[in-house]
């Protein structure tokens, strides 16, 4: 179990690693062909916009846990574990029971956007946006396995 | 304003404050103000990946994350490191100024203050403790050093505050060089005020032999800022491109001509750059959302009547905002300030004829004065971090940074010329105030 966690640790690491490369690179593509042949093509753009948004959605909350984010925490810090416990648990249930809500939505708005295509390289919509739906049920599920870190043995661990 | 914006403020402050993540906290409010006014919850989808999708302005952030990561993971920073002591080492307080010079170099290449006291900011204390300094003057110094690095350009908070304001990225970078260098100097002036009297050491002058070896090691890296702020100057490309390609040349450097990396290395750049930003993309992904909705609000509009309502003169505007800034910055973090505060404000700096290049530049010094300010100065936490001095031994050496560094930002307010002469050589033309 600990075996496969790790695995998709890294098989996520090197999406996120693959989704930079292709933004670097389709710029370099962008920059050479633009300053050195003087012919500048548009498709690189578009890989650049579709590895930006992946870096950014998909790395958010599969490779980053809740704490790892820009947190506000003078408050959350001064409150006595117990409390902090009960102030985590009510606001990371909050947090996933809102995007678990506005999940069935959004994901059939990304699925409506299968009709549509990209620009200039004509990939649907629906894909290069997926992203965002990752991301939401990654906010979801990271708030289901924190919830049950925080009722567990080792709550302390995981405040 | 209508009780579901109400609404959504309330619990975007409630929740933030009590410790959601900023980004999760400003969607999951604008989830439930969409709820509430029955508008379509896919908006913030749309809103969110159409506004990252469509900016190549804010994809420049990620360029500048990652040649500043693969300058520090390169060990490249230490380069520039002895080159500063070559330059400022026999003075009296040699390390302090060394300190600040690689600062002021290192800000070249990076956009962010927290990747320099990340990066050169361990090694900057750990040598200055061992030449006999006060940790906690050491930590001081190597966090208030670190705030150079966003007002010399590149800048990714002058990104931020560019796209947010619809203001010249370009123009921008320019007017942060000379506020950059006063930092600095301001800084090496409180060394020299103390040096004396705190007996600080000097560094041993460098034989030709060495000095020449240091200039022939560091130089290939000194081209960096170079390239980078020549192209941009130039208006050769523009600043995204110039990104790309100072990170392009950051990787040339570091796997073949210093050899300090390899592709293993290389995926664990890329990996790490990918994480530091994600975290400032999700709360801009976040603030796009709120500001969608604050501007179907009309609240800058109703911000900006009521501002004019108090008949404010531009001094009182910028005194009122700047006092503000400090206040907040010593508790609240800099992208919070940036995307949702500043935006509210910038109606108010048009009709009072402030200059937009003028106001973002000096807000920025602001801001980064309070990654410096106690109770919640992140620089001070992540120099305490990363170099094991405790956070109440740098706080008790910062006063005397941050008086000074509080003067000269009042300077550079009330002297907007220090900050846009330099835009002006380029071309930019300054707003002035409406007459009278």
């Amino acid at each position: 179990m600990a075996n496969l966690g790790a695995k998709l640790k890294r098989g996520a690491e090197l999406i996120a690693a693959a989704s930079f490369a292709l933004m670097f690179g389709a710029f370099m593509v962008q920059i050479v062909s633009r300053y050195i042949f003087n012919a500048p093509v548009s498709w690189s753009l578009e890989i650049c916009s579709i590895g930006y948004v992946w870096i950014v959605f998909f790395t958010s909350n599969v490779l980053l846990t809740e704490r790892q984010h820009i947190v506000f925490d003078v408050l959350y810090q001064a409150f006595p574990l117990r409390q902090r416990r009960m102030l985590a648990v009510a606001l990371t249930a909050t947090l996933g029971i809102i995007f678990l809500a506005a999940l069935p939505v959004t994901l059939e708005y990304l699925s409506f956007l299968g009709r549509r295509k990209t620009m200039i390289l004509r990939i649907p919509m629906d894909i290069v946006y997926s992203c965002f739906g990752i991301f939401m049920i990654a906010v979801v599920v990271g708030a289901a396995l924190r919830l049950k870190r925080l009722f567990g043995a080792d709550w302390q661990k995981h405040l | 304003m209508s009780f579901a914006a109400y609404l959504m403020f309330g619990l975007f402050f409630l929740w933030s404050f009590l410790g959601m993540p900023i980004g999760h906290a400003m969607l999951a409010a604008a989830f439930v103000y969409l709820f509430v006014t029955g508008q379509d919850i896919a908006i913030a989808a749309s809103q969110s990946l159409n506004g990252l999708f469509s900016s190549f302005v804010l994809m420049s952030v990620p360029l500048f994350i990652l040649s500043a990561d693969i300058m520090n993971a390169s060990k490249i920073t230490d380069r520039l490191f002895e080159f500063a002591n070559l330059l400022v080492g026999r003075l009296r307080g040699g390390l302090a100024h060394v300190n600040i010079v690689a600062s002021m170099i290192f800000s070249g290449m990076s956009g962010s203050a927290l990747a320099d006291a990340a990066g050169p900011g361990k090694l900057e204390v750990d040598m200055m403790i061992k030449a006999g300094y006060k940790p906690g003057f050491a930590g001081a110094l190597s966090a208030t050093s670190a705030i150079i690095g966003p007002i010399i350009p590149p800048s990714i908070p002058m990104v931020i505050y560019g796209v947010v304001s619809n203001t010249s990225i370009g123009y921008l970078f320019i007017a942060g060089v000379i506020p950059g260098l006063l930092l600095g100097f301001a800084q090496m002036g409180v060394v020299v005020a103390i040096a004396k009297r705190r007996n600080f050491p000097t560094e041993l002058p460098p034989t030709r032999r060495q000095a020449v070896e240091t200039v022939k090691v560091a130089l290939p890296a000194l081209f960096l800022p170079a390239i980078m702020l020549g192209g941009i100057y130039s208006g050769a490309v523009t600043p995204t491109e110039a990104a790309a390609v100072a990170a392009f040349y950051a990787l040339l450097l570091a796997t073949l001509w210093y050899r300090s990396l390899d592709f293993r290395g290389f995926v664990k750049v890329l990996v790490d750059s990918a994480r530091s930003t994600a975290v400032v993309a999700i709360t801009i992904a976040g603030a796009l959302v709120m500001n969608w909705i604050v501007a179907a609000e009309q609240i800058p509009e109703a911000m900006g009547a009521w501002m004019i309502a108090l008949d404010m003169s531009p001094a009182m505007f910028l005194l009122a905002v700047n006092l503000l800034f400090l206040v907040l910055g010593a508790f609240l973090d800099t992208m919070l300030m940036l995307l949702i505060i500043v935006p509210m404000l910038m109606p108010t700096v048009h009709v009072l004829g402030i200059d937009p290049v003028h106001f973002g530049v000096t807000a920025i010094v602001n801001m980064m004065i309070g990654l410096v300010t106690p109770p919640m100065g992140e620089l001070v936490f992540l120099i305490a971090g990363v170099s094991g001095v405790s956070v109440s031994a740098i706080t008790k050496e910062l006063w005397i940074f941050l008086v000074v560094l509080i003067a000269l930002l009042f300077v550079l307010v009330y002297v907007p010329q220090l900050t846009l002469w330099l835009p002006e050589q380029m071309g930019y033309q300054p707003v002035t105030a409406p007459a009278s």
